[in-house]
């Protein structure tokens, strides 16, 4: 008897065990260790030879063009994706808000995209981007419009590539806020109608707000997604021309083995960024959000 | 079959204790209704009995054992809940099977009962289907068939009646009257609702915050009230209640024991007032009939009363009530009675 | 009638609007196909070539044949094979504790786990590759399983989904002496399956697509999954073979999108679950 209640105790830690292990090993002490790591020059060869180096790669790191370069960019890009998104989803769900099969149809074409490997859509597009025998170039020309030198050049190659994002990740985006809107019940607009609202009090009323937790949900979920880009950028540009398109996490990539202090370093300001701009999410808009 | 009994019973839920130090016996073989109004511990002693919610100090025995260290499987209880809490990804027969088989009941055996069962409830032919594909009545029954297959000796039911339409509920009263007949096992039954307890109880135990109001058959508990409360939540409408002298003693009558007539009536207590409101509903009417200090409902036999006019209100002595400053009743054996009685006649509204 | 009219020009506008809006997304696929049958004379013609004249059914050998192919795929599928069993067998019981029992440090434990939900493996991966590569794990597969073994987001999705079933059923099931083990196989797994298909979509999705993890995690060809195969082709071929590397991409895309074409409606509606909740 005396067992079976200390059973009754300890069954819930046994069976989240597994689990907490899992996130322990390869979350936080991965963290801990990151931290660690950039207070020291680290020795690949021999670990012996690593030595603690105080603030010294973060000195170093805050004195680089190239990390400036790096930061700025994936702000841009960040920036770009998220407003493109938002937007354009946006548009697109309530464009496509009315449950027909036609309807359907299109977002499912629109969601395709997104359950394809980064890895090819970048190849696919590197190829339709193909400044002489693209695709692209060739539709813009037959409509009479200027072409592109896409990601060949440092001034179109970070555009370039958050139109890929854009719209690799639309139609994910776009599902969801169809979704929130068609939870709207009815009757609310019914009774505004009989109120005798318009239709731009309507949406600012009375549709912005009620889907506005999807919209949160999604405005910190490709904040996050954003700020950690790299797969595009490795494959399509190498973080050229020119440095164009190098991002943090591509930043912290190239020195992963070369000088892993000055790496970790980079990799704990990426994770204080994105800790600080959650956090800054959710105090100043959580306010605001209607929550059913 | 077992009888229950519940020694110094203490439950806190985050620290406040919801009942404390409760002291209850409910008899083998006998149908007990738990009653009163929502969060007053009567669904709390349930799950005591069940094991799904333990005492947190106190013993619960069920046919003598203590069983506060026994898991809730082991306990020889089925219990029926409000929502029927069938297992929707499941068939009824697999419904009805699961205890059996956790059981290690032998398959030949689990079919027969299984089957039986299904007769006895009327489920025979709806065995194969899912949940979903089942009215609220039909839930109900795999409920009770899935209580009855374990042929516990203890059944319990939290407010099984509360989901159905109220032509079915009356129906279901009178089954679940003669299955205790037939099964002769203990029944003890959880509702709000008086009229359920009334129509079926051996034995009605009524509960307010935690602490036994009264524990009676149904006709004592209609006819001689321990408390205001039990005078008050019993009955439909309630009990009117009347401030009577200056200590505190209250004066009660039920709608039913009054009599209306234009004339002064020469009954023990006579009060004049008029009637506010006349709800008509066929064997009878229900009148509200206001005085200039307070109102009182009466039921009566004849609906030729209109409202606006001026009508007396007549009780006999014998169907008065008193209850004390503290609420309790005061017997009427006990000597101050006849003192109130005067007291009574003196209320007359000239 | 002018009313009429220009109810049916809209109606026509929007049609047009939505097909052009549908081949944005859909065409590239279809170039993909076609330039993967193309010749090397096609591929640079202008205009583009949009039918080849012969399908170059060719391309997918050649393209197969400049890299292992064949263990690129096995790695993918064990690798993918592997973290989908290993995920459910750590996020079912987990999930199920932290929905039905109240025990001490919770809460602690939960917000460890939204932790690693919000912490991506583009900031852990050098610690990670560090510690894997002192239990000498590199050149196997394993670093690319078992640092997922835990879901973070499935332990909260499907935490989420187990506090909605009533706790009267686990009562219910209590008192029919099932023991906790067969409440949550019979009773919660069944009762939770379009939480646990969303789960297991999106986890397929990622790690079947996964580029960055293994990239990091694999320095030779007998550990690498499809992903990274393909991605070299464009290393191995050059940059003007673009009928190879899209045969090469074809392969890795279509199975994805044959199965998303006959089953996309199931699909959508498992993604859209996950964010609404």
């Amino acid at each position: 008897m005396r067992n079976h209640a200390l059973w009754e105790k300890l069954r819930p830690y046994v069976m989240i065990a597994p689990a907490m292990a899992g996130i322990v090993l390869f979350v936080v002490y991965p963290v801990l260790y990151l931290v660690r790591l950039s207070f020291y020059k680290y020795n690949l060869m021999n670990k012996a030879k690593s030595k603690f180096i105080g603030w010294d790669n973060y000195r170093k790191l805050f004195g680089n063009d190239d990390f400036y370069k790096s930061l700025v960019n994936t702000v841009w890009y960040t920036v770009g994706v998220v407003a493109l998104t938002m937007i354009l989803s946006l548009l697109i769900a309530l464009w496509l808000r009315r449950s027909s099969r036609w309807n359907a149809l299109v977002q499912a074409g629109i969601f395709t995209p997104h359950i394809v490997s980064i890895v090819s859509i970048a190849l696919l597009w590197l190829w339709m981007m193909e400044p002489s025998h693209g695709l692209l170039n060739y539709v813009l020309q037959s409509l009479g419009l200027p072409t592109s030198t896409w990601l060949q050049s440092s001034k179109t190659a970070l555009v370039s590539v958050i139109i890929v994002s854009v719209w690799h990740g639309i139609g994910y985006y776009a599902l969801i806020l169809v979704a929130a809107l068609q939870s709207i019940p009815p009757s609310i607009y019914e009774a505004a109608a009989l109120d005798n609202a318009g239709r731009f009090k309507l949406f600012f009323r009375i549709t912005l707000p009620l889907i506005s937790p999807q919209l949160f949900f999604v405005l910190v979920i490709m904040t996050i997604g954003s700020f950690k880009v790299f797969d595009t950028v490795q494959v399509m540009t190498d973080g050229g021309p020119n440095q164009a398109t190098s991002t943090i996490v591509y930043y912290i990539f190239r020195y992963r083995s070369t000088n892993i202090g000055y790496s970790s370093a980079t990799g704990v300001v990426l994770m204080l960024v994105v800790g600080a701009l959650t956090f800054l999410y959710f105090r100043l808009l959580s306010r605001k959000l209607h929550y059913q | 079959m077992a009888s229950i009994v519940f020694e110094q019973v203490t439950k806190s839920f985050d620290r406040t204790a919801i009942i404390r130090d409760l002291d209850l016996t409910i008899e083998d073989g006998k149908f007990t209704v738990l009653v009163g109004p929502s969060g007053c511990g009567k669904t709390t002693l349930l799950r005591m009995i069940a094991g799904i919610g333990p005492q947190t100090s106190g013993r619960v025995l069920i046919d003598g054992k203590d069983v506060s260290r026994v898991a809730p499987g082991q306990r020889g209880v089925a219990m029926v809940f409000q929502n029927y809490a069938i297992y929707p990804t499941m068939s009824v027969r697999e419904n009805i099977e699961f205890g059996l088989k956790n059981n290690k009941v032998p398959k030949e055996e689990r079919k027969r009962l299984v089957e039986s069962i299904g007769e006895t409830v009327g489920l025979s032919g709806l065995l194969d289907r899912k949940p979903s594909a089942l009215s609220g009545g039909q839930r109900q029954r795999v409920a009770l068939a899935r209580a009855m297959v374990k042929k516990p000796s203890v059944f319990l039911m939290d407010e099984p009646l509360s989901n159905l339409d109220a032509k079915l509920r009356v129906q279901m009263r009178v089954e679940l009257i003669e299955l205790h007949k037939k099964l002769g096992t203990t029944f003890v039954y959880v509702t709000h609702d008086q009229t359920e307890a009334m129509s079926m109880a051996d034995t009605i135990v009524l509960m307010n915050e935690g602490v036994i109001q009264q524990m009676s058959s149904p006709a004592e508990m209609y006819h001689r009230p321990a408390n205001r409360f039990a005078a008050e939540f019993i009955g439909l409408p309630p009990m009117n209640i009347a401030e009577l002298g200056p200590d505190g003693v209250q004066l009660g009558f039920r709608p039913e024991s009054a009599a209306l007539s234009e004339e002064p009536l020469d009954h023990h207590l006579c009060i004049r007032g008029v009637i506010a409101t006349r709800e008509m509903l066929g064997s009878e009417t229900i009148y509200q009939v206001r005085t200039d200090k307070q109102a009182y409902m009466v039921r009566s036999a004849e609906d030729r009363f209109e409202v606006d006019r001026p009508v007396y209100v007549g009780v006999p002595a014998e169907k008065l009530h008193f209850f004390g400053a503290d609420g309790r009743r005061i017997d009427e054996r006990s000597s101050d009675v006849r003192w109130y009685l005067e007291a009574a006649r003196g209320l007359v509204y000239a | 009638m002018k009313t009429m009219d220009l109810r049916y020009a809209k109606l026509t506008l929007s049609a047009v609007l939505k097909a052009v809006v549908l081949m944005i997304f859909v065409f590239p696929f279809l170039w993909m196909v076609s330039t993967s049958l193309q010749t090397l004379q096609e591929t640079t013609t202008v205009p583009p070539t949009f039918v080849p004249a012969v399908p170059q059914w060719n391309n997918f050998v050649h393209a197969m044949q400049a890299g292992p192919f064949l263990t690129y795929a096995r790695n993918s599928v064990v690798v993918t094979a592997a973290i989908l069993v290993i995920q459910f067998v750590v996020m079912i019981p987990a999930a199920y504790a932290f929905a039905k029992y109240r025990f001490a440090g919770h809460r602690l434990l939960f917000g460890l786990v939204l932790l690693a939900f919000m912490i991506p493996g583009q900031v852990t991966f050098i610690p990670v590759y560090l510690m894997l590569a002192d239990w000498g794990w590199i050149d196997t597969l394993l670093p690319q399983i078992v640092p997922f073994l835990a879901n973070a987001f499935g332990i909260f999705l499907l935490r989420q989904y187990f506090m909605q079933i009533p706790e009267e059923l686990v009562e219910s099931a209590r008192l029919d002496n099932a023991s906790e083990f067969k409440i949550i196989w019979k009773l919660m797994t069944p009762m939770s399956r379009p939480a646990l298909a969303t789960i297991a979509l999106f986890s397929f999705v990622s790690h079947w697509n996964e580029y960055f993890w293994p990239l990091i995690m694999t320095n030779s060809n007998s550990v690498r999954p499809l992903t990274l195969g393909i991605a070299m082709l464009r290393e191995t071929e050059g940059i003007t073979n673009w009928h190879i590397v899209m045969a090469g991409n074809v392969v890795l895309v279509i199975p994805i999108l044959i199965a998303y074409a006959f089953c996309s409606k199931w699909i959508v509606k498992a993604f859209v679950y996950s964010g609404i909740k």
